[in-house]
């Protein structure tokens, strides 16, 4: 279940950031890209079919600024607010690819406006029903799926 | 015939890839107004007159289910046709809305070919390609 549930992250992860970044993600990490700082990480809160919150956390200053760059087309790097938005519009967009996958197109979820986490305060290894690592460029990214009553996604299609 | 276009969307950055994703597709754009949530794009209504409203769902202060069913009680704008612009995955949803008159579903990311072929579905061709940038022509990038 946790594997499914992982598969399911990591094509969402990987379908938004080539969709709506033009960046192409890669499970096969370097030890530069595993080594990349923390730069920052968005949270969107959902209810619904079931409730949980999904993080995207991102690795690597540059990886935050070529996503905002392609995704405005800009020649220059956007300033560190757009950038920001850009994250939360990321995750935003991952966790409305992502629960469909896990719940099927017909449940419906109410999804909370994506908002910017301060620092790693969570405990992923112990509480995350699913995490994935990728490699892109010269950094990372890492997505974490929090579910309230786990048992909610054993009936999806994940 | 120009397009007048009110952008509804609480993230800056995806207000102006619309925008961009606009100008791409070959509709005769007129004048793009923003607005950062469903509040602010029924004020906008309020001074300035459009033809088409992009409104995303999932919006701080008023969301855009609410900015619709705001939008349809009043008489000025019942025919204003609104295109929904979301990550929302939801087949109960997203056919709820578009049971709707004059409501339409782009999901995120949408390409400029998508966008054309929704608005002049709606419009009943009324906006159709500009001469000169047919939306065959278009190279740029999806959105």
């Amino acid at each position: 279940m946790e594997r499914n549930l992982e598969r399911a992250l990591a094509r969402s992860v990987v379908r938004t950031f080539e969709d709506l970044a033009f960046l192409m993600p890669d499970d096969d990490l370097d030890p530069v890209q595993s080594n990349a700082k923390w730069v920052g990480s968005a949270e969107v809160r959902f209810e619904g079919f079931f409730s949980g919150r999904l993080i995207l956390s991102i690795y690597g200053p540059e990886v935050l600024a070529s996503a905002a760059q392609n995704m405005l087309g800009d020649i220059t790097t956007p300033p560190l607010e757009v950038q920001w938005d850009t994250l939360k519009e990321l995750a935003n967009v991952l966790c409305g690819n992502l629960l469909p996958e896990l719940a099927g197109r017909e449940a419906v979820f109410n999804l909370h406006p994506p908002e910017l986490l301060e620092a790693v305060m969570w405990d992923a290894n112990d509480s995350a029903a699913g995490r994935i690592r990728l490699g892109l460029d010269c950094g990372r990214i890492e997505a974490f799926l929090f579910v309230d009553n786990e048992s909610a996604t054993s009936g999806g299609e994940a | 015939m120009s397009l007048n276009v009110l952008v509804v969307d609480d993230s800056a950055t995806m207000r102006k890839m619309i925008i961009r994703t606009l100008h791409l597709s070959g509709l005769p754009v007129g004048e793009i107004l923003e607005a950062a949530n469903g509040r602010e794009g029924l004020l906008m209504l309020t001074k300035h007159s459009v033809d088409l409203a992009l409104v995303d769902i999932n919006m701080p202060e008023m969301n855009g289910e609410e900015m619709l069913h705001k939008l349809r009680s009043n008489p000025t704008h019942r025919n204003l046709p609104v295109v929904i612009v979301s990550t929302e995955g939801s087949s109960t949803r997203i056919n709820a809305l578009e049971a709707q008159s004059l409501v339409r579903f782009v999901h995120k990311p949408f390409t400029p070919e998508q966008l054309s072929r929704v608005v002049n579905e709606m419009t009943g061709g009324a906006y159709g390609e500009e001469s000169g940038t047919g939306i065959g022509e278009v190279s740029g990038p999806d959105f």
